[in-house]
């Protein structure tokens, strides 16, 4: 255990506990906790995008997930990009316009506002706390290799951290910490990227050419792997069902969806998303270019951080922390350990206020006291819920422990996908939605969606253990959105 | 009425960008030789793929922004959120 790291910790828990303590002060009324009362600028909201949007999944997720695949991280990569083209040239200017607290705001604009808020928060919630429980795992891990304590007490450590923030700061105590970590995370990884290129003489061929060697001697198949598309054994169905799953789920999920009503107006909600893009782009060209592939030249094999049955210590998702000791030393190591916790806390505090924004403006001030709450009392509600919130995921947490953080997220998009995706899109663009094409079409895509990934591997043999899954992929989204989709527009049809 | 007629570049732009990503997740499952075949300047039809995947849009979004296409109808409407 590094003290720098543990210093750099402290001293990022340290920053984040006062930002926290400024912004409770300014946040009174609901509008102030649930979006900052609208006053982010499109700068300053592009930056909590890029911190809301590159979580534990793509710093540490996608790099193991080169580590172990090669190229075929490029469907998680390229989905964040899509996901942003479409964020940008076609929902941004009606989010902003439309929406209010939650993504439901924009819904209820057209369609019968108490069932589609129940529905819809639901939806929302569920998609949320799915997305919740992968950070928490990724959290869990780090902090696990880093302080040597036990997983469970990591897990609980963050979520304390998580529900701390969120209730006492809210929407602009949340902001600040994604800025922040969006900051520390651009110039971690630039820095990260220029000290690995700098380990091999900044010539990529070489970096290239020992990465593929070093496959070639620790796993079996052909040299060229890592460059050769099939490191995750998906057929055409499994490919495009996780891909257009990632999209999709990404467009429809709350936590980002909300970060377009905390700026002023369409013009800074554009900016937003544009800022956001460049900077997941970055980010993402370095990790798929450069470190994911020096993780499998320098990590792969090495008795530092791997054992003989090929285990990386602390689980693949480490592999990027393992990549900054070996580049940079322990002082670097615990910078970037530093930056990937702040990056886990980020997400999760934008996750946790999705996710009571649900519970306490579409079902308690909305739909259980049908408008009539006072201001006061909605954000209290939102205080509790964040704090029953922290235990759900603590339990998430512990059960999904060790699974891969970038395959999480692809289940937890998965619901969003399915449900909120089309539910939003539909109701943006398609005039002849109605109310019950939307609740048949979002609870058939919720189902099924649910019932294939308990159906499927992580859940039937992952976490139930059995020996085999009774649905066979592991990539159910594009069966739910299209089921999905075909409903709202079926139902839709036949009740206008 | 929420719906609105997309300019002629969000169009292409989506369209385009879309299509790309197609490619990549189609390729992945039925055509991966090509994929990991050289192109180019040592790079993969793969990584030139990701390439464009994540230098193309954030060009058309500057280009977007720079153009403000379709925002100065929207000044009314901006103040109905909050």
């Amino acid at each position: 255990m590094s003290w720098i790291a543990i210093t750099c910790f402290f001293l990022i828990i340290g920053i984040t506990l006062v930002i926290t303590y400024f912004a409770a002060r300014q946040t009174k009324s609901a509008a102030d906790f649930y979006v900052a009362g609208g006053r982010i600028s499109g700068t300053q909201n592009g930056l909590a995008i890029a911190g809301d949007f590159v979580s534990a999944a793509t710093l540490l997720g996608t790099t193991a997930m080169i580590y172990s695949a090669g190229f075929d991280a490029a469907i998680y990569i390229g989905a964040s990009m899509i996901a942003f083209v479409f964020f940008l040239f076609l929902m941004t200017d009606k989010l902003r316009q439309l929406g209010n607290f939650t993504f439901v705001d924009i819904l209820v604009t057209r369609l019968e506002e108490r069932p589609i808020r129940i529905l819809a928060a639901t939806t929302a919630l569920i998609s949320a706390l799915m997305y919740l429980m992968v950070q928490v795992v990724g959290a869990g891990a780090l902090i696990q290799i880093l302080f040597n304590i036990d997983y469970k007490v990591a897990v609980v450590l963050v979520s304390f951290l998580m529900v701390f923030y969120v209730s006492v700061g809210g929407m602009l105590a949340t902001t600040w910490v994604q800025i922040i970590k969006a900051i520390l995370l651009l110039g971690g990884i630039t820095i990260l990227g220029v000290m690995t290129t700098a380990h091999f003489d900044f010539d990529f061929g070489q970096l290239y050419a020992v990465a593929e060697a070093n496959n070639a001697k620790f796993e079996a198949g052909d040299i060229d792997r890592l460059l050769r598309p099939g490191g995750l054994g998906l057929d055409v169905w499994a490919s495009l069902s996780l891909g257009l799953g990632l999209v999709f789920g990404l467009l429809g999920s709350p936590h980002l969806l909300m970060r377009f009503f905390t700026v002023p107006d369409a013009r800074a909600a554009r900016k937003s998303a544009a800022v956001a893009m460049s900077a997941v782009s970055f980010v993402n060209l370095v990790i798929f270019f450069v470190i994911g592939f020096a993780t499998v030249a320098l990590i792969k094999g090495n008795g530092a951080y791997v054992d003989e049955s090929g285990a990386v210590q602390g689980g693949a998702n480490m592999v990027a922390v393992h990549l900054a000791r070996t580049v940079g030393g322990e002082v670097f190591y615990g910078i970037m350990a530093a930056v990937a916790f702040a990056t886990i806390l980020a997400v999760v505090a934008g996750l946790t206020i999705a996710s009571v924004s649900a519970i306490s403006h579409d079902l308690f001030a909305s739909v259980i006291r049908k408008g009539q709450a006072t201001e006061s009392e909605e954000v209290r509600v939102s205080r509790i819920s964040t704090v029953v919130l922290g235990g759900i995921v603590v339990l998430l947490g512990w059960a999904f422990e060790g699974q891969n953080v970038a395959y999480l997220v692809s289940l937890a998009l998965a619901v969003a996908a399915s449900t909120n995706f089309p539910l939003l899109i539909l109701t943006m663009y398609w005039p002849g939605l109605t109310t019950q094409g939307a609740i048949v079409g979002a609870l058939a895509g919720l189902v099924i969606t649910i019932t294939l990934l308990i159906l499927g591997p992580a859940v039937w043999v992952g976490v139930l253990g059995n020996a085999a899954p009774v649905f066979p992929s592991g990539y159910p989204a594009l069966y739910a959105m299209v089921a999905a989709f075909g409903l709202m527009i079926l139902v839709s049809k036949a009740t206008r | 009425m929420i719906t609105k007629r997309l300019s002629a570049l969000s169009r292409w732009t989506v369209s385009v960008f879309f299509t790309l990503y197609l490619v990549l997740l189609l390729g992945v499952a039925l055509f991966s030789d090509a994929l990991a075949a050289h192109l180019a300047l040592g790079l993969s039809m793969g990584q030139w793929l990701v390439l464009i995947l994540h230098v193309g849009p954030v060009i058309m979004a500057w280009i977007y922004i720079s153009r403000g296409d379709g925002l100065e109808d929207e000044s009314a409407s901006e103040g109905d959120a909050l």
